[in-house]
């Protein structure tokens, strides 16, 4: 529907303006700037710092009106050019900077910071202040992140309100009045939210800053390229800001289709595990004689195609298998699958630990963020979008707060149980019925229904998940589906094709004559690939940044797997996996390689780069296309932009990709390109909005289409010569695997796990950040009252829980827990190796003694 | 001395309202136990709230008080039957009685709750009935201990003998009163700022449009918010009409109105006067009100409305008491508080006591009020102990007109409500009026009065 237009004046302009407009926008819209503080386009109007004041007509003449809060109105006029006017802007900068300690020299937000260029613009060259200024102790931490300055606070109200408003986490609020308004948290309650970092962002003075930034650069020496968050597969689009190879922050940009300029902490302080060295993969290993040793690229690569010709010739191509985690980027999952399926020939290949049946249902109806969030109704199965998708719950809070109807299947309370309409438990005995329930739980009307689905309880395999997902789509075949899956470029990797039964683009595309169509896809899934190697029947075992710990495999496993079989790992950073290898090789990670990821409603997103590789790593597609060389197949892969002309012939999810399609977008385009809105040229960002964006330097282009579509790439495309399984067929395939995959019955003392995922979990890689570690909470099990009193133990006492392996916690009782779960909050890593591997996992509980 | 004194939380004894040809608010006071539920009924207590009730339609009682043309007595002065007309349509809607009554020198409001809370309460109850509202909240300056005590009595009173709760009188009427005491926020009289604290959120004044509670008030419902002297005018209104009310006082300005006369006056007290009838030099000068000024003082200014409002001067002293004749001379009403100085005070003290006091009952929501207004405080300060510059006073004025360009008024604001605008006329009076006593302070480098 078209919004209706009102004709107002500007400043002598008559312009027609969208009804409801705020009078700022109306006028930036006509290129007039209004300086501002309070203002946000986030977040709701407050207009309580009065620097955007102008006069506005109203029935009794012209009065100063704040033209943030006020909205346009048919015949209103506007006057930004008036002595009035200029006296007032005049008036309330320099009553800002009245009490501020201009200490610019020394803050982090100098040079980029709002209060200082609005000052040179409105304010006048000296101050009539001569009285003493205000103090407060400074810095305070109000949290492990975040420090305070209330010297340099202009009580703005932008950290209150993001809390409050976007957050949902009323952490922080003033305190004080009049004078001594100031901000605070509340007593010794840490200002401890996902959502932290984005108050240092939108703060618009020095007062805010991030503990891990502070004094680590000034704005004008940071270089900085667009790119895209790689801790989850939401995409939030950011800013990658480096000074002397090393990464110093990440600046949420804003995208109206994703991220709205918020950030999650594990994505804007991710980079403190990228800057830190000492747990980076930084030089191929090779283990000779039981001992690891550093060796050359020529060296590790020529190893890794012995090792796989030996088995291909023992055991034929089924005798390689690769797994990998989704956190490759689209190129890299693209050249390894070229490597894996074409090269090596062998069907076992699962880049998804064993999400490709959902992907695959998922891809044939992907909803846009913004579909789901204006759907009829959004059924979210199996995710807790705040722990998977951190920004997409701030997205979700605004939706349901608008009207959203939210329908939550999960087996336990989640963040989102106290905003959904509906909550439908998700019970291991009820899996058959559900469909049916949720369906009647659908209000009827106009409008599509979303599922938005996750893999939030990892003692569940998403095999379930898959099963379940498609009864709901059998039900609901209107229905379409936004992808909370992780990792961050799970997406990527099924329509790169490296994914059991999927061809890349998946669908039903050009087929490249060479490459064999993807075989049984019964056998080559995640959970089946990890057995058959335990049981010896694999020859090489192939890890695409995948830390099979982290995975849920006991360290004592992987060494035994290492045994058994050559491991090969291609990895950023060392683990319980790359260590347990025969070969490592180091892998580029985040900003350190362009490129590009698919997010979970399947949009094509940028990735760029910052940095010099960490010692010897390099891309992944490099890395493959080098094994590939020296295994006598170079696959025709010198550069990023072969592997583009390539995905293009392949038609799908593919057809009509350009790289330059990502100069008319500020975040990228939805696959198929057919189903993507371009809209209009990007909006300007607002450098009061998010300062720190627009005064850093840009490092090129964003991304340089030479860079990655080389000129000299050669088409392998011909014409398609097999008929492959598509995504359709394969979801039936899934379902029909979905047999085979049991959930089992629960024996006397035994219980379903629930063992929800969460944003700290204390892997390799946030072990390897100094900034977040500490967020790992302590492991504890929660259990249903009667459970509790049926164990004879108390809450606080600690217990065993036995299941594939055993770990020691603290019990809780919990009223929210179904009877037939334990739930474990735990986030140490031995917590994820109680899941076994079956359809669901099932543990015991014992109480120890003392 | 009259008899029937109220006493004070403080013990302090206050006079009671001054002889008038005839008592709205103050009928009750003359007898000591004027707060008792005894007296009340014994004095026609509920007559009108069952009149209105049980003969009238809520629309007759808004009629009569649109008739009466009652102006609200809480500072703006605005007709309560024209407040009323305004309010949204809706299933919910509430009356909020203002009793916030914090504003130096102002202390009206402080004799009705304590002397007559069980007026108070029946006025409330007709309020309700008039606009449609269920409950209604009384909502008392929180240092008001004794009055708090007697009101929260007056409404146990009312709900013992059927005059609150389910089905008032049989007249199928129901009402909850509510007493909520202020926490010490003197911002929280603003309305919207009070209504905020209503909903147990900070004091800070709401953000205009919507202009009026009246739209969006309390919890989002259509609020009628009225101050405690306003609503104790009905009980009167709906006994005699609005008739008889209007023909007391002239033009706008109807009835009687309470007026507190403190300063350096002889005899500061409360006083109801009919309006427009008696002029400042009587309620300062006259036998039965503030019988003139001490031996030998003159008198410098006064103000006449409370804090908040511009300075008069001696040749003011004639104006009638009534709304648009002050309001023509550049000032107003406002909260019914007439502030008397001599010759031995200073002006430029009482310029910035009224600064400062402004300053730190500022919510600190909008940057000019919170800046500026401790900013002129502190060169006020400076200049009264001494250390002032003489191009300080050009640079106040620029302050204030940075808060309220043109320092006019009635004000023109670059803040969210009014408080801050309630700083520059003090100055400015004082600035223009005593510059003199400025550059003596600056020039002597001490306070010449002190
Ligand atoms: C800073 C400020 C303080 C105020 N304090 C009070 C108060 O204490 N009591 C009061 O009745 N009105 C006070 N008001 C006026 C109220 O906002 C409101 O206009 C009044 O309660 C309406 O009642 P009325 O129409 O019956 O006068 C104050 C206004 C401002 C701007
Ligand atoms: S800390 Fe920053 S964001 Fe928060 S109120 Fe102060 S200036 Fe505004
Ligand atoms: S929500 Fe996901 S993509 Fe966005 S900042 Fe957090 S981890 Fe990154
Ligand atoms: S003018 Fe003063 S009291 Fe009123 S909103 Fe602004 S800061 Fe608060
Ligand atoms: S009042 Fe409009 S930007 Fe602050």
């Amino acid at each position: 529907m078209p919004d209706e237009l009102v004709s107002v004046t500007l400043d002598g302009q008559v312009v027609q303006v969208a009804k409801g407009t705020p009078i700022i926008e109306a006028l930036d819209q006509i290129g007039v700037h209004v300086p501002r503080f309070c203002y946000h386009p986030r977040m709701s109007a407050v207009g309580v710092c009065r620097m955007c004041l102008v006069e506005v007509s109203g029935p009794r003449g012209f009065s100063l009106q704040p033209s943030c809060y006020l909205s346009v109105a048919e015949g209103m006029e506007v006057v930004t050019t008036s002595e009035a006017v200029r006296k007032a802007q005049g008036g309330v900068i320099e009553f800002l900077l009245a009490n501020h300690p201009l200490d610019c020299p020394v803050c982090d937000k100098g040079g980029e910071c709002p209060l200082q260029d609005q000052a040179f613009a409105h304010g006048a060259g000296e101050t009539r202040y001569v009285e003493e200024k205000r103090h407060y102790a400074k810095p305070i931490p109000i949290s492990r992140l975040i420090k305070l300055d209330r010297e340099r606070c202009i009580q703005c109200d932008r950290c209150t309100r993001f809390a409050d408003e976007v957050a949902g986490e009323a952490l922080l609020d003033f305190r004080g009045r009049g004078n001594a308004i100031r901000i605070s948290t509340f007593s010794s309650v840490e200002f401890d939210s996902y959502f932290s970092g984005n108050v240092t962002q939108i703060c618009p003075v020095g007062a805010l800053t991030a503990t891990p930034y502070r004094f680590k650069a000034r704005p004008w020496d940071l270089t900085q390229s667009a790119s895209t968050c790689g801790w989850c597969s939401f995409g939030c689009q950011v800013s990658v800001q480096a000074s002397q190879n090393e990464l110093t922050r990440v600046l949420g940009i804003d995208s109206d289709a994703i991220n709205h300029s918020w950030l999650c902490d594990r994505g804007r302080f991710g980079i403190s595990e990228v800057n830190n060295r000492d747990s980076r993969v930084l030089s191929p290993w090779l283990r000779e004689g039981g001992a690891r040793r550093e060796v050359s690229w020529t060296r590790a690569v020529g190893a890794i195609a012995e090792v796989v010709k030996q088995a291909k010739a023992r055991n034929g191509n089924a005798s390689v298998a690769v797994i990998g985690s989704g956190r490759l980027n689209l190129e890299d999952s693209y050249a390894w699958a070229k490597l894996a399926l074409d090269v090596i020939g062998t069907p076992l290949v699962d880049g998804l630990l064993g999400q490709g049946g959902i992907a695959a249902t998922w891809f044939e109806r992907a909803a846009s963020i913004e579909q789901a969030l204006s759907s009829r109704a959004l059924i979210a199965l199996n995710v807790d979008p705040k722990e998977e998708v951190p920004v997409l719950h701030l997205r979700l809070r605004e939706a349901v707060r608008k009207g959203l109807h939210l329908i939550e299947v999960n087996s336990t309370a989640t963040s989102l149980s106290a905003m959904a309409a509906t909550s439908i438990q998700l019970s291991p005995d009820k899996v058959g019925e559900l469909a049916e329930v949720v369906m009647r739980s659908v209000p009827g009307g106009e409008g599509d229904v979303v599922i938005l689905v996750g893999g939030l309880n990892r003692a569940m395999d998403p095999a379930v998940t898959s099963g379940i997902l498609q009864s709901l789509v059998a039900a609901m075949p209107e229905a379409k589906i936004l992808s909370a899956l992780g990792a961050a470029n799970v997406h990527g990797a099924f329509l790169a094709g490296l994914s059991p039964g999927v061809l890349p683009g998946a669908g039903e595309g050009a087929l490249p004559s060479s490459w064999r169509a993807p075989a049984d896809s019964s056998r080559a899934n995640y959970a089946n690939i990890l057995r058959a190697a335990s049981a010896g029947e694999v020859g090489v075992l192939i890890l695409l940044d995948c830390d099979l710990e982290e995975a849920g495999v006991a360290p004592a496993a992987i060494e035994a797997l290492g045994e058994r079989c050559a491991l090969i790992s291609l990895a950023s950073y060392e683990s319980a996996t790359s260590r347990a290898s025969a070969v490592t090789l180091p892998l580029a990670t985040w900003s350190e390689a362009r490129g590009s990821m698919v997010n979970g409603e399947g949009r094509m997103l940028r990735l760029g780069e910052q940095l010099e590789p960490a010692g010897l790593s390099k891309p992944g597609w490099v890395a493959a296309s080098l094994v590939a060389s020296d295994l006598g197949n170079d696959m025709s892969i010198f550069t990023a932009g072969d592997i583009w002309a390539e995905l293009k012939t392949w038609g799908g999810a593919f057809a009509g990709v350009e790289p330059e399609i990502f100069n008319s977008t500020l975040d990228g385009p939805l696959l198929p390109v057919a189903r993507w809105n371009a809209g209009g040229p990007p909006r300007a960002l607002d450098p009061v909005a998010t300062p720190g964006i627009a005064s850093v330097r840009r490092q090129g282009p964003d991304f340089r289409a030479g860079a990655v579509l080389d000129p000299h790439a050669t088409g392998t495309g011909s014409a398609p010569t097999a008929k492959v399984l598509t995504a359709g067929r394969l979801a039936a395939a899934d379902a029909r695997a979905g047999v085979s995959v049991e959930i089992g019955v629960a024996g006397e003392d035994e219980a379903w796990l629930v063992l929800a995922r969460r944003v700290y979990e204390a892997d390799a890689r946030l072990a390897a950040n100094p900034a977040l570690a500490s967020f790992v909470r302590d492991d504890r099990v929660m259990v249903s009252p009667a459970r509790l009193a049926r164990l004879g133990a108390d809450d606080g006492d600690r217990v065993r829980v036995i299941g594939s392996v055993e770990i020691e916690a603290v019990v809780h009782s919990d009223a929210s827990i179904p009877d037939w779960a334990i739930a474990v909050e735990g986030r140490t890593i031995a917590v994820m190796h109680l899941v076994d591997g079956a359809g669901w996992s099932r543990v015991r509980l014992e109480r120890l003694n003392g | 001395m009259p008899s029937g004194l109220g006493r004070t939380r403080s013990g302090r004894r206050e006079p009671p309202p001054g002889r008038c040809s005839v008592r709205i608010v103050g009928g009750r006071l003359e007898h000591p136990d004027s707060h008792t539920l005894e007296r009340f009924l014994a004095t026609g207590g509920n007559n009108s709230f069952r009149k209105a009730l049980l003969e009238m339609t809520p629309e007759a009682v808004a009629a009569e008080v649109l008739t009466a043309n009652l102006l609200g007595r809480g500072g703006a002065g605005f007709e309560a039957g024209r407040k009323w007309g305004m309010l949204r349509k809706a299933k919910r809607r509430y009356l909020v009685v203002n009793g916030d009554e914090s504003e130096p020198a102002t202390f009206k409001d402080h004799l009705l709750v304590e002397r007559d809370p069980h007026q108070l309460v029946e006025g409330a109850s007709i309020a309700a009935y008039a606009i449609g509202a269920s409950l209604a909240v009384i909502y008392l300056r929180g240092e008001f201990a004794l009055g708090l005590e007697r009101v929260q009595e007056a409404i146990n009173d009312a709900y013992r003998i059927g005059a609150l709760g389910r089905d008032i009188f049989g007249s199928g009427f129901s009402l909850d009163i509510l007493l909520q005491p202020g926490a010490g926020a003197y911002i929280c009289g603003e309305e919207t700022a009070l209504l905020e604290s209503l909903e147990g959120k900070r004091g800070f004044p709401r953000i205009k449009p919507p202009y009026f509670p009246a739209v969006i008030g309390l919890y989002g419902a259509p609020t009628i918010v009225n101050n405690v002297e306003t609503v104790s005018n009905l009980p009167w209104i709906v006994e005699h009409g609005g008739e008889a009310f209007k023909s007391l006082g002239s033009g706008r300005s109807t009835g009687t109105r309470l007026f507190a006369l403190s300063g350096q006056v002889n005899r500061p007290g409360v006083y109801e006067v009919e309006m427009t009838k008696i002029t400042f030099r009587d309620l300062i000068f006259g036998e039965e009100y503030g019988q003139g000024l001490a031996p030998s003082r003159n008198l410098t200014a006064f103000i006449p409305g409370g804090a908040s409002s511009p300075w008069f001067f001696p040749e003011h002293l004639d104006l009638p008491l009534g709304q648009d004749e002050v309001a023509k001379a550049g000032s107003m009403l406002g909260s019914g508080s007439v502030i008397v100085m001599d010759d031995s005070s200073c002006p430029v003290r009482s310029a910035w006591r009224i600064a400062r006091f402004f300053a730190r009952e500022s919510c600190g929501q909008c940057t000019p009020c919170r800046e500026g207004g401790t900013w002129i405080d502190r060169i006020m300060e400076r200049i009264e102990i001494g250390n002032g510059r003489e191009e300080d006073l050009d640079l106040l004025l620029d302050l204030c007109d940075n808060i309220s360009p043109g320092v006019v008024w009635p004000p023109a604001q670059t803040t969210i409500c009014v408080l801050g605008p309630s700083i520059p006329p003090a100055i400015s009076a004082a600035i223009s009026r005593f510059r003199d006593d400025f550059l003596l302070h600056i020039k002597e480098g001490r306070c010449p009065h002190a």
